[in-house]
């Protein structure tokens, strides 16, 4: 096919770069710097999908992001993407794109039967029909509507692509690179300050791209040029097209999503970064976002071949195409009349000019009339005909007012209608910086008021629609910014000389009557082309006693889309307030909110994915236990081995064969990941004792002990051992996932309760590696491997550390206990883990030393009835709770928690409280997190007594074990107890916590 | 002490796929320093030992002999060097005998990533969420901030060339995601 | 994201900082002798002020130290920032942003 739409020539396309792409299987040509959209209606190609809810024919309606139709499926595979507009796609060699939201075929569409059910269709359809009965909903309506109403389809496999993020710091960062975003960077440059200017477009120059304008002695493009190339040569100005700012957050962050290689041919991207996002903090930000053409809101408006005025210009000057050849203009302003001008000079025909405005006058309007072009002023399109694209208008002169028409129609033929009905500013950015918006009668649009960041607004956006207006406002927009931020702006270049046209004014024409009021005929009168929105379904919502602006965007759907309403809202609530006959600032605007454009998933998550989701935190040992085929378990972020299976055994096999070595002979744990605060100074008994609940002035030096750290609540929060190195110098250490919460909990109380404490707390977590040996023959081990050391229970009895040389390298070793069992946890520099733990599996082997991971560990200490933070406690558990009023001091005067212990909740007597559970059937292992009951056979919902915190099989007793929290359970020993699961209700004794070596002899070895 | 040279992080098990510009350096004596700065006492003593004037002023280094003192907070500073830490803390502790100081060895707790090159700038800056533009930060700075999602603490020891000190059991995590930042520089011809 | 000024290291980004809650509630001398009320205030309750707050950070993935910060709970506004023990600076005459 060749492209019988292309102008002579002229416009920012290569004309000598022809490239292939297919749209819906057929092959097309079009040229590089074309858009998808673009290229098809050089192709002539309007009909490019079917609408939301009726399954109209659709087209392209404008240029770029405002775009509400023309949504396409993109490439195919992994790569694919649903719903991109045509307007925003880079032609690129090889491209292939399809309709979305059509069955089977765009031209045929079974669902466009929809539309003869229209009248049901309106607004809260979906709410209304669907809400039972709710077997119908699974069963029937969902499948339907989700292939009928389904846009365009996620891809089915992991996306290939790579993207990332980047951090920048500007002083000035200039959203929007149109003649006032240009003018502001270059002033913010001048004055050295350091500058970002970001522009969705591949090319710099918004609007310049599509109109002709004389700007001194340069034309645009050469003015354009210059500006890159002064912008350009400023080594810290960064300029990034194809680059869209798409939310802006507090404190002037704002994110930018720039598409790499989104307009390459697939085999120039291989191994390139795709989409980066920045993440920017200015110092101060101007927004020159320009504006959007609205659309008019008339009968049958949304059929292919209707278009906004502006984006036809573009599509004119900047691509060399004409949308049509046979085109009606319906504008209410004369801006739009320039269009037509364009069009008639690119060979199109204009075949009238339909003006709301009874007297329009003005610089435009008589060149329009110049050229013989007929204008027909007072009257407004009442309707469309076509079928795929529209073929004629039916016009008819309107009077001011009015609610309905009455004058007779006239037909008019043409294949394009450009529709203008005035600007809105682009505040989306300016809104979601939390700007306050202020409606202007006179350019009938909302303007930014009162900022609520340290930002600028110049160019359209602020309300300047000449390029006069434009270029001084930049510049003056970034010259502020500059000196806000503490820089000085050169002198204000002189103006150039500019030739435009002389702009008059604009009527607002928010809706045009039909024959009967708007909601009671038959006519669709479109706002939200995306949404399939119409004045009628605004009129039933307001009917249907909806009021607020944001009730009937989501009652209506107006607004919500890939578009996100860009040429809807503000005609939508134009014509809400003219129905609830409030001006339309009182009606006010819905909350703008990021992405301004959608930003693909790929992008949001940039290198967070797989092994950088969160970081992973490995021990000096770890590749020992992944050699060994340890099994991992995630502690926190560290990576902590759960269990050593050997070949062929299950989990429980190994899980068995791990705790009967730790009983019977010896085994080794890697405990390097617990938290270790080293807490230094005069006060430093003196602070443990009000974080911890026991009494720590007394303890020895090299003596070690348990404590438990609550808030002031009372509630459990951390435990662990601490050690006396020295008079004033403890060894801390914390839970593996507490440590980094204890440390900050310490400096708190440190810093703001109890700065007259002398104490420093240093964290040294990773200069120590630990590794735990434990068993019977502990004892015999650590003496192979450190023959020097005296380990009689005398020299080194339970709670007490030495230092000393094992396996030649310098450590400290603790007699601590988790598992029951003579244990010495061996310290020593982490870079020196791996080393002293192949000596340990060395000199073990003649002991049969078995590596455990944390299952057996968990095993082993519920045995013993042992209690982790965070597995037998909640956050709301106190000590007492746990049975361990033993180590809350009676006599310390005050220690964090405390005071909370006699509480009236905390002293209750029906608290739940930790006890052991034995099912009747010793091999029955409880589900953790089983909910208790003492009634069996009680009603539905059974009052729910307690859980079951841990629950495992104990190889060493031969039987299941778990551990409970129970209402009131330290009083209810030996009660039954039961758990009704799913299938089958599991029967236990109610039992003390500890189960094995209740008198603590196995400690000595 | 065992040597220094036989130590071993997880980030050497990666070591091979780093790109030019980015290395794990060899571990060095660190020695984490607690004290008052506006007590003389302390300040002279520090001072007697390592030569150095500890940093007053956020985020700087003071750079002496043998060691270097890195400002962490408003009374803490790490001591870095190629000497002996264990020494240095014994004359620490003997020189401040009696203040209410802390003194650890922590030479293991971190190990210390060089980052060099054209490109040094663009890894941090797709890392780190903190301002390390030239105009902002200098060599004899640091700053402690967050590599991905790792703490750290970033020096600025020449024009284009920082060390990245982190946790040793974060080392693999921000090894490789460093070497994957620059992956992209890298490739290109 | 908000821009938080650490009174030793100046402004940095949210994420190298903890919340910390309403500031100036400080931990009673002797909470023995408050009775359970006076005790669940001191533990429970808070203002949830709309509008300017003072409230403490700690910078956790910086220099590790706790200070207070005035911030307008409506717009994220951050009058100043203060380290624990001094004067919070004066607030902007407008009770600011909550309408
Ligand atoms: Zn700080």
């Amino acid at each position: 096919m060749t492209q019988h739409f292309r102008t002579a020539s002229g416009g920012r396309i290569d004309r000598k770069k022809a490239i292939n792409f297919t749209f819906n299987g057929q092959k097309y040509i079009g040229y590089e710097g074309d858009t998808l959209a673009s290229a098809l209606l050089a192709n002539g190609v309007h009909l490019l999908g079917r609408s939301f809810k009726y399954h109209r024919p659709r087209g392209i309606v404008a240029a770029g992001a405002e775009e509400p139709n023309s949504m396409v499926q993109l490439g195919e595979g992994a790569t694919t993407e649903p719903n991109i507009r045509a307007t925003q796609i880079s032609l690129y060699e090889g491209l292939t794109a399809r309709s979305v939201n059509v069955w089977p075929t765009v031209e045929f569409d079974i669902s466009a039967i929809n539309g003869l059910f229209a009248k049901i269709m309106t607004a809260g359809f979906y709410n209304k029909t669907f809400m039972w009965p709710r077997a119908m909903w699974m069963k029937l309506y969902e499948p339907v509507i989700r292939r009928a109403a389904g846009w365009g389809k996620a891809p089915t496999t992991g996306d290939p692509d790579i993207y990332d993020h980047m951090h920048l710091h500007v002083e000035v960062m200039v959203v929007g690179g149109g003649p006032a975003g240009l003018m502001a960077a270059l002033a913010a440059g001048r004055a050295r300050a350091r500058v970002l200017l970001v522009d969705e477009q591949g090319e710099f120059g918004g609007s310049l791209l599509s109109k002709k304008r004389q700007i001194g002695a340069k034309d645009e493009m050469a003015w354009i040029a210059d500006m890159l190339a002064e912008l350009e040569a400023m080594p810290d100005v960064t300029l990034l097209s194809r680059s869209t700012a798409f939310g802006y957050y507090d404190h002037n962050y704002l994110c930018v999503l720039e598409q790499k290689t989104d307009h390459l041919p697939a085999a120039e991207r291989k191994g390139k970064v795709r989409q980066r996002v920045w993440h920017v903090r200015a110092g101060q930000v101007v927004l020159a976002t320009g504006a959007h053409e609205r659309p008019l809101v008339f009968a049958d408006n949304d059929r292919p071949g209707i278009m906004l005025a502006s984006s036809v210009q573009t599509y004119v000057n900047r691509y060399g195409v004409l949308p049509g050849k046979k085109m009606v203009l319906f504008t209410n302003n004369d801006a739009a009349y320039e269009t037509a001008i364009d069009l008639q000079a690119a060979g199109g025909d204009i075949v009238a000019i339909v003006d709301s405005r009874a007297e329009p006058s003005g610089e435009l309007v008589e060149a329009v009339r110049a050229l013989d072009i007929e204008i027909l002023a007072g009257y407004a399109i009442t309707g469309t005909r076509g079928g795929k694209r529209v073929e004629s208008v039916q016009v008819r002169a309107i009077q001011k007012g009015a609610k309905v028409y009455t004058s007779a129609a006239r037909r008019i033929d043409c294949d394009l209608v450009a529709m203008s009905g005035g600007w809105s500013p682009v505040v989306h950015l300016f809104s979601q910086s939390q700007g306050q918006l202020e409606y202007d009668e006179e350019k009938a649009c909302f303007l930014p008021g009162t900022k609520r960041q340290a930002q600028q607004v110049a160019g359209a956006l602020a309300g300047e629609f000449t390029l006069k207006e434009c270029l001084a406002g930049g510049y003056k927009a970034g010259a502020d910014a500059a000196r806000a931020t503490g820089f000085t702006p050169k002198r204000k270049p002189a103006a150039p000389e500019i030739d435009e046209p002389a702009l008059g004014g604009i009527e607002p024409f928010w809706v045009v009557p039909g024959a009967r009021p708007i909601g009671e005929g038959m006519a669709k009168h479109f706002v939200d082309l995306q949404n399939d929105t119409t004045a009628a379904d605004i009129e039933l919502a307001v009917r249907e006693g909806f009021e607020s602006v944001e009730h009937i965007k989501r009652y209506t759907l107006t607004g919500f889309g890939t578009d996100q309403g860009k040429t809807s809202n503000i005609n939508a609530l134009a014509i809400l307030s003219g129905i609830l006959d409030k001006p339309i600032p009182k009606v006010g605007t819905t909350t703008f909110r990021p992405p301004y454009t959608p930003v693909s998933y790929g992008a949001l998550a940039g290198r967070n994915l797989g092994d950088w989701s969160d970081p992973v935190r490995v021990t000096s040992i770890h590749d020992w236990h992944v050699e060994n085929g340890a099994l991992f378990e995630n502690v926190g972020q560290w990576k902590r081995p759960w269990y050593f299976p050997k070949t062929g055994e299950t989990m429980q096999d190994a899980l068995n064969r791990e705790c009967l070595a730790v009983r019977n002979g010896v085994g080794v744990l890697d405990a390097s990941t617990l938290g270790k605060i080293d807490i230094r100074g005069p006060d430093a008994a003196e602070f443990l004792n009000r974080i911890y609940t026991n009494a720590w002035a007394k303890l020895g030096i090299r003596r070690v002990r348990y404590g438990l750290m609550c808030h002031e609540d009372g509630m459990v929060f951390d435990d662990g051992t601490t050690a006396r190195l020295a008079e004033d110098r403890f060894l801390m250490t914390t839970t593996t996932g507490g440590a980094a919460g204890v440390l900050d909990w310490l400096e708190e109380y440190l810093q703001t309760e109890w700065p007259e404490l002398r104490v420093y707390c240093t964290s040294v977590t990773e200069q120590w590696a630990a590794v735990s040996i434990t068993g019977p023959t502990a004892g015999a081990l650590l003496k192979k491997l450190a023959p020097e050391m005296d380990l009689s229970p005398e020299s080194f009895p339970f709670l007490s550390f030495k230092e000393g040389v094992v396996a030649g390298i310098d450590a400290r070793i603790f007699r601590i206990s988790f598992t029951g069992e003579l244990t010495y946890e061996i310290n020593v520099p982490w870079a020196c883990g791996l080393a002293l733990w192949e000596a340990v599996m060395a000199a073990g082997a003649e002991f049969d030393i078995t590596p455990y991971g944390t299952e057996s560990m968990h095993i082993l200490r519920a045995e013993k009835g042992f209690i982790i933070v965070g597995q037998e406690t909640d956050g709301t558990t106190t000590p007492q709770d746990l049975g361990m009023d033993w180590i809350v001091s009676k006599k310390k005067p005050d220690f964090i928690g405390k005071r909370s212990y006699n509480r009236s909740d905390t002293a209750r007597a029906d608290r739940k409280q930790l006890v052991g559970l034995l099912t009747e059937a010793p091999d029955e292992v409880l589900p953790e997190g089983a909910q208790l009951v003492f009634d069996a056979n009680a009603p539905k919902p059974m009052p729910m007594m307690g859980h079951v915190t841990s629950s495992y099989y104990s190889a060493t007793l031969g039987r299941s074990i778990a551990l409970a929290l129970v209402k009131g359970g330290h009083e209810k020993k030996g009660q039954k107890i039961f758990a009704p699961l799913l299938d089958r209700t599991v029967t236990a004794e109610i039992v003390d916590p500890v189960f094995y070596d209740k008198e603590g002899e196995r400690l000595n070895g | 002490m065992a040597d220094n040279a036989s130590w071993i992080t997880p980030a050497a098990a990666i070591a091979e796929s780093f790109p030019d510009g980015f290395s794990e350096l060899r571990p060095c004596a660190q020695v984490n320093l607690r004290g008052d700065i506006a007590d003389l006492a302390f300040t002279d003593a520090v001072k007697s030992v390592t030569g150095l004037t500890l940093p007053d002023m956020p985020n700087k280094v003071a750079t002496g002999k043998d060691f270097k003192a890195l400002w962490l907070s408003p009374d803490e500073w790490l001591l870095v060097g190629e000497g002996d830490a264990e020494a240095l803390v014994q004359s620490l502790e003997d020189a401040l005998a009696g203040q209410h100081v802390a003194v650890n060895d922590v030479s293991a707790n971190r190990t210390i990533f060089e980052l060099s090159g054209p490109h040094s700038h663009h890894a941090l800056m797709k890392s780190s969420e903190y301002d390390f533009h030239p105009r902002v930060f200098a060599p004899g700075d640091c700053v402690q901030t967050l590599i991905a999602k790792s703490q750290a603490i970033v020096e600025q020891v020449g024009e284009n060339m920082f060390h990245i000190y982190v946790r040793s059991s974060f080392s693999r995590y921000v090894g490789g995601w460093l070497a994957e930042a620059l992956a992209e520089y890298n490739e290109a011809p | 994201m908000l821009n938080i000024d650490c009174p030793w290291c100046g402004k940095r980004h949210e994420t190298e900082f903890r919340y910390g809650g309403e500031a100036h509630i400080a931990r009673p001398e002797d909470p023995a002798a408050l009775d359970d009320t006076e005790w669940a205030e001191f533990l429970f309750m808070r203002k949830n002020t709309k509008g300017y707050f003072a409230e403490r950070w700690l910078h956790n993935n910086g220099c590790r130290r706790w200070f207070n910060v005035i911030r307008n709970t409506v717009t994220h506004e951050i009058v100043g920032s203060y380290k624990m023990g001094e004067t919070p600076p004066k607030l902007p005459k407008s009770a600011g942003g909550a309408k």
